[in-house]
């Protein structure tokens, strides 16, 4: 992936950078907003990371100049600000998801990824499918090897932002915000449990398990080779 | 000083203004009732005054010049003492008959009105009298003087004149005085306030404006003043509370996490030791995290700057008890749950969330296994009445208040995960929406009870 980083904190740049090159990544970093308006307008990156308060152009008017220039490239916006309305800001302005400072690494990788996929995903689909697994959103059924799987409202939810993001770690807070649209750190395995239940309707009695614990970092729902 | 202040004070002005008013006024009113009583009297002594005089003329003629002399002497002696003035001059100007020393200076050669100054004979007087007077030239240096002396007019300026200034004597020395008292009362209120207001300026934050009974307008304003002290020291002692336990709350991770990270750097540790170690650290600072983020959730709150819609509470308490639910049935729990429609609040979505998230967060931790949590939702008295009922310990009566205001944790609750800053935000959170949140027993365990002004945040 190509990612962008416009931050002018320089060694929080650079820690950023380092760690997404060693996730395999291609990373240019500039420290300014004009900087970054510039070379997000001219050249083809798969994200951006853009910290909110930047020199020269704040990270919001940078985002919202490109969208009227129609980059559509995904926005992960960056803040030490974690009032509740600057997300809403952020994601007005044009963002697409959004991280406060200090973020977990892990976190910060899974979202990006999510986001360089969403905008490959088909929108308008009416069925999801991950190995035998298949969701269908019209009769709002699951089946797993033609076999009826029996899900409550919240467990069809949670299944479906999953399989949404399949074969992307999905972390607990984007499980909260994903199916709860809460924006808080719930602190207690709340989402584990959760998780728990959820592995229990999909995988048990099958051979190969489809949804998978990272450690340290979140879910992922996906075929193991 | 105190003097000078009192002059510039709003009341002395008003004062002093207020009585140049009523002076310019009863100036007016007596001026016109001068004017118009003074243009009778004229008309009147005028009308006297040609009457006589064309008697007089004609008896001139009838007449031959002693008989007219004794005629002018006779009228003298009937009228002079009545304001009656006379004057009758031969050729060479001598004075034939009449009250007048001498022809006055200003009178005309021809028949004319005049007016002049005249010293009676008689003896006590001995101011000037004004008289207003006709001259007749008789012909051959003949002239008659028909006068009448206008003390009445002046009588009357007197006693106008004697009015206005007694009035405005009268006026200037009410409006001083009321305005002097007013003032007074006012400076020596103001003075107090402005006291109180140095003292509490000073820090002394538990001081308030003094009251002087019901209804002044200082007293008003120093009445909201007062409740405005009132949220200011709520706040600062809230604030000053969660920054002091804080404090004393980082200090725990933050010497764990040196002291992981000090083993860190000393130890010859093995690879995965080392990774054990870090992996501590990490959980510490996550925890600092999330003690930090708790703190600016609550100072957002507590500022009051947040976007509010309506929110449908049985929805969020819905949302929030499924999100917790599987939790409290791990522990062994059974989530009861009692919600019924109730009308809209004005509200943060987010943060009504988390402030139901945090009351079943703490019952699902103090609970024993078992147990049943109680989320209720219902309307009651024009109110919406939120109730989280735990089994857990609870909180006694005493540390209640204490729970609420303050950041602090319990004795028993130390080792339990959390920054103990829940509570406190579910506080802050009902502060922000005007909601009271209220402690109790539930025999046992605790019982929080939030509760909405639904129709008063709605109208």
């Amino acid at each position: 992936m190509r990612v962008l980083v416009v931050e002018d904190d320089q060694k929080a740049s650079d820690y950023l950078a380092n760690a997404l090159r060693e996730s395999g990544h291609t990373v240019e970093q500039v420290a300014d907003g004009l900087d970054g308006l510039h070379l997000a307008r001219h050249e083809r990156f798969d994200v951006l990371i853009v910290d909110r308060m930047l020199p020269r152009l704040d990270g919001l008017t940078l985002i919202r100049s490109l969208r009227e220039h129609q980059v559509a490239t995904p926005v992960l916006i960056l803040s030490a600000l974690d009032q509740v309305d600057d997300r809403v800001k952020g994601l007005r302005a044009g963002g697409d998801d959004y991280l406060t400072k200090p973020y977990h690494f892990v976190e910060l990788l899974a979202r990006i990824e999510a986001l360089s996929r969403r905008e490959r995903a088909e929108p308008g689909a009416t069925r999801l499918e991950v190995g035998d697994l298949a969701l269908d959103l019209v009769a709002r059924r699951v089946t797993r090897a033609d076999r009826r799987i029996e899900l409550t409202a919240r467990e069809f939810q949670l299944l479906e932002f999953l399989m949404r993001n399949a074969g992307q770690v999905v972390t607990r807070t984007m499980i909260l915000e994903g199916v709860w649209d809460y924006h808080f750190d719930p602190q207690t395995n709340v989402i584990d449990v959760h998780i728990s239940r959820l592995r229990q309707a999909i995988d048990r009695g099958f051979p190969r398990p489809l949804l998978h614990t990272v450690r340290g970092a979140g879910y992922v729902l996906r075929e193991e080779e | 000083m105190k003097r000078n202040r009192f002059l510039k004070t709003t009341v002395a002005r008003i004062a002093a203004l207020f009585a140049a008013a009523f002076v310019l006024g009863s100036a007016l009113l007596l001026g016109a009732v001068y004017y118009a009583a003074s243009r009778i009297i004229d008309r009147d002594i005028e009308t006297l005054i040609v009457e006589e005089g064309n008697e007089l003329s004609q008896q001139f003629v009838r007449l031959d010049k002693d008989a007219f002399v004794g005629l002018v002497r006779l009228r003298v002696s009937e009228f002079g003492a009545r304001d009656g003035v006379y004057a009758f001059i031969g050729p060479g100007d001598r004075m034939l008959a009449g009250n007048l020393s001498e022809w006055p200076r200003t009178a005309a050669r021809r028949s004319g009105w005049i007016e002049f100054d005249f010293r009676p004979q008689r003896a006590r007087e001995r101011e000037l009298h004004v008289v207003r007077a006709r001259t007749y030239e008789l012909g051959h240096g003949y002239r008659l003087l028909v006068g009448h002396d206008v003390a009445e007019k002046r009588a009357l300026k007197t006693v106008i004149g004697a009015s206005l200034m007694w009035s405005v004597g009268g006026m200037l020395l009410f409006a001083g005085a009321a305005g002097w008292w007013l003032g007074r009362r006012m400076v020596k209120q103001l003075e107090r306030v402005v006291d109180a207001v140095h003292r509490i300026r000073a820090g002394d934050l538990s001081r308030r404006l003094p009251l002087h009974g019901p209804g002044s307008e200082i007293d008003l304003l120093a009445a909201e003043f007062n409740s405005l002290l009132e949220r200011v020291e709520q706040l600062t002692l809230a604030m000053r509370a969660v920054l002091d336990s804080t404090a004393h709350d980082l200090r725990g991770p933050l010497s764990r996490l040196r002291q992981t990270l000090e083993r860190a750097s000393t130890v010859p540790a093995v690879e995965t030791e080392r990774r054990a170690i870090l992996e501590s650290a990490l959980a510490e600072t996550d925890r600092l995290q999330a003690m930090l983020d708790s703190l600016l959730r609550i100072a957002l709150a507590e500022s009051g700057n947040v976007s509010m819609t309506d929110v449908d509470l049985m929805a969020v308490a819905g949302n929030v008890a499924d999100l917790y639910e599987p939790a409290a049935e791990e522990s062994g729990l059974v989530l009861d749950r009692r919600l019924q429609p109730v009308p809209r609040v004005q509200g943060n979505r987010q943060l009504l969330a988390q402030a139901v998230a945090n009351l079943l967060d703490n019952a699902i931790k103090f609970s024993p296994r078992g147990a049943s949590i109680g989320i209720d939702l219902a309307p009651q008295d024009g109110e919406v009445r939120l109730t989280v009922a735990d089994r857990g310990p609870g909180i006694p009566a005493g540390d209640q208040r204490r729970v609420l205001e303050r950041g602090v944790r319990l004795e028993n609750a130390h080792d339990m995960p959390g920054s103990g800053l829940g509570l406190t935000l579910v506080a802050a959170v009902a502060r922000l929406h005007s909601a009271s949140i209220e402690l109790a027993d539930n025999r046992p365990g605790l019982k929080v009870t939030v509760s909405f002004p639904a129709a008063a945040a709605l109208a």
